[in-house]
This record gives C-alpha cells, structure tokens and sequence, in this order.
C-alpha cells in the first residue's frame, strides 16, 4: 500500500477522534447511572414545587423528642423527630405522598416506617391535601436535610422528576429540638383548599 | 482525467449523515414516546352511548386462564351535595354515579376499582377528597352483589373455587345485575368520558 499524506492525515485524524471519543465516553456518566436518575427539582419551604404528577409546598418544618398521633405517642431517646407539614396537590391521578424520605447532608437516607403513623394519603386529584411527615433522625444528621418526593407512589425514579426540598434546618434549630420534650400533635390528613 | 479526492468521493456519504443522524434520533424517541411512556395496565374503551363492553383474560400461575367479560353502563351521574354522612371536601364538589354491571356467572370476580375522567384526561378516585365520615361507604365500589358472587381462585389450594360457587343465584340470567353507586369528589365539574 502506498502512502501518501493524504492517507497519513485520515489515519491521524481517525486515531485522533478514536482517542477524543474514548476519553469522552471514560468521563461521561455510564447508560445505568443515567436510566436510574432522575430529573431533580430543587425546593425551598414555603415555595410550590411542580412535579410531573402534582404540586407539593412545604408549608413548616418542626422538631421534637415527643409527638403524638390520635392512635400514637412516641417519643425518641437518642435522636429527634422532625416534623414536616406539606400541602400536595395531585394533577393527574389520584395519589398521596407515601414514598418520601430525608436526606442528609452526609447523603444518608431516612425514611420507611416510623415510630408513629403520619400518612399522607389518600389524596384527590385537584384536591389539596395537608399533612405533616415524621421522621425520626439522628440530631446531627438533621442541618441540612433535604425532602425527596418522586413523582410516582413507585419509587420508581428513573427519567422522571423528584423533588429536592431544602428543609433549612440548623444547628440552633435541631438543638433546641432535642431539648423539647412537649408533644408535636398529628391530627390527620385534612383535604380540602382551606389548610 | 484527475483521481477524485477523498472529500469528492465521500461527500454523499457526509451529507446522508446530516439525514441519518435525526432519523436514528427520532426512531429512538419513537420508542420511548409509543412503547415506554404510555405503559399502563389498561386500555380505554369509549362509547357515546354510556355503555361499554370489557374483555380481559387473566392468568393465575400456570394453572388457571380465565376470560373476564362485564358489560358496564352508566345510568346517571348527579352531583349531589351529601351521601350519608360524606360530603365533598371544602373547594370541591361529590359526584354520585350510578352503574349497572352485567357479566357471566361463572365469571372470576371479586372487587373493581373505578374512577371518573375529565375532558383532560385527570382521574378522579373513589377514596379521597371527602370528608364527614371516617368510615366512608363510598370508599371501594361493591360491584358483586353479595350472596351471588361467582368462584375464585384458592391461592393455598390452587385451584379455582367454581364448583362451590356453582349454585350461586343468577341475576336475570347474568350475576353482577346490581347497580353500584360510588362518589367522587372533583375539584370542578368533570366531563364523564369513563370510569
């Protein structure tokens, strides 16, 4: 074969974009990663977030070593419970909140079942439903925590939205929650516009 | 006559890309919009006439394949202000739809789950949006009528229960004659398409 500088220059330029794509494959993120994750929305209390299949608002975040249900009293010996009131509003179908969990700073999850039942469903498409999620953590996991809410009962993340809502705790905050000792009372779902 | 260059003999191939390229794009997200996106456990049968035939066969293991064929129609939908003690939550109103099922007595029925549809496609259930009642007897449809519901399939024993059930009274000829009454709440007046 003969070589010519035209074949040189395709064969340096086809090396050249071999190695481009190589090392552009090596830093993206794998098809798994990307199929699982889904599409963050980033919140704040008191600011609407809008997910695929409704509308969520953090209305007020709380904290203490005792609360209290119709049904339940618990109290914590070595962490705190935060509690946290939110208004859901379902778009399409009807669907409460019933996969939720807290984030640490740290990247811990919180979540599953609780000491005390604090549900938030069943909840009516259109209808705002208010109530309050308790979680029970570890005090110093809880500056910094964020609520993940997936748009589906599911869990079922992937490709889809979830919202992240900073919940804005302290250390002054959670420290004056660990002190508490007097019940946070959890009286229900509550549907309907009024709160 | 000179060689054509590597551009001259390669340019068709170059330009086919710039179609190639969108097109293998598109037939991606053909999949996803028409396979993945609309992925759901029913399909919707519509009819102007207010009644609607549904055909489904389901499979228990590998033991047993059973057609289910009902027959639905809607004899009224009244939005009503209280039924019992349930009234629709504060901002929405109750819908009260009255439904005649009719299917075979050999059927393999038990519970069926409706819910109602607006023009935009949102559902509304059965179990939210209501409140003056804890225990809501509009809460699930009783779509069988009780004293004669047809067989079932036995999970421990595994197999189905038809013959026990064979002398079950018949409707008119039909099991499921009865009418069920369920209520919705809607945030707004929906436009019955289905339930």
């Amino acid at each position: 074969m003969k070589w010519d500088r035209t074949a040189a220059l395709t064969s340096v330029i086809v090396l050249g974009a071999l190695g481009v794509g190589t090392a552009v494959s090596t830093h993206l993120p794998k098809a798994d990663d990307v199929t699982h994750a889904p599409f963050i929305v980033q919140g704040a209390v008191g600011k609407p977030v809008k997910l695929r299949t409704g509308e969520l608002v953090v209305l007020g975040v709380d904290g203490s070593t005792v609360v209290t249900s119709p049904l339940d009293r618990a109290i914590s010996k070595n962490g705190v419970f935060v509690v946290i009131r939110v208004r859901w509003t379902p778009s399409l179908k009807p669907q409460g909140l019933d996969v939720v969990e807290v984030m640490s700073a740290s990247g811990r999850l919180y979540g599953d079942e609780q000491a005390v039942q604090s549900r938030c469903n069943p909840a009516q498409t259109g209808i705002p439903l208010t109530c309050q999620l308790v979680f029970e953590m570890p005090p110093s996991e809880v500056p910094g925590a964020t609520l993940l809410v997936p748009s589906e009962l599911s869990g079922v993340t992937g490709g889809d939205l979830e919202a992240h809502i900073a919940l804005g705790a302290t250390d002054e905050s959670v420290k004056a929650w660990t002190a508490r000792t007097d019940p946070i009372d959890l009286p229900g779902p509550k549907a309907g516009t009024t709160p | 006559m000179t060689t054509p260059t590597w551009w001259q003999r390669n340019r068709l191939a170059l330009l086919s890309l710039l179609l190639i390229g969108p097109l293998a794009l598109l037939s991606a997200s053909f999949r996803l919009i028409n396979v993945y996106l609309p992925w759901t456990y029913h399909v919707a049968h519509t009819d102007a006439s207010g009644t609607v035939r549904l055909a489904q066969t389901y499979r228990y293991w590998s033991e047993l394949s059973t057609a289910i064929e009902v027959t639905a129609r809607v004899e009224s939908a009244t939005q009503v202000t209280q039924i019992g003690k349930v009234r629709a939550a504060p901002g929405s109103v109750l819908w009260q739809v009255t439904l005649t099922l009719a299917a075979d007595p050999k059927a393999m029925l038990d519970v069926c789950t409706m819910w109602l549809a607006d023009d935009a496609g949102r559902q509304y259930g059965t179990q939210a949006g209501k409140v003056g009642d804890m225990f809501d007897p509009t809460w699930l449809p009783d779509c069988v009528p009780k004293g004669a519901e047809g067989p079932r399939y036995d999970i421990v024993q595994g197999a189905s229960r038809a013959e026990r059930c064979s002398s079950s009274p018949d409707v008119d000829g039909r099991r499921a004659g009865g009418s069920s009454r369920r209520g919705h709440a809607d945030p707004r007046d929906p436009g019955v398409s289905g339930t």
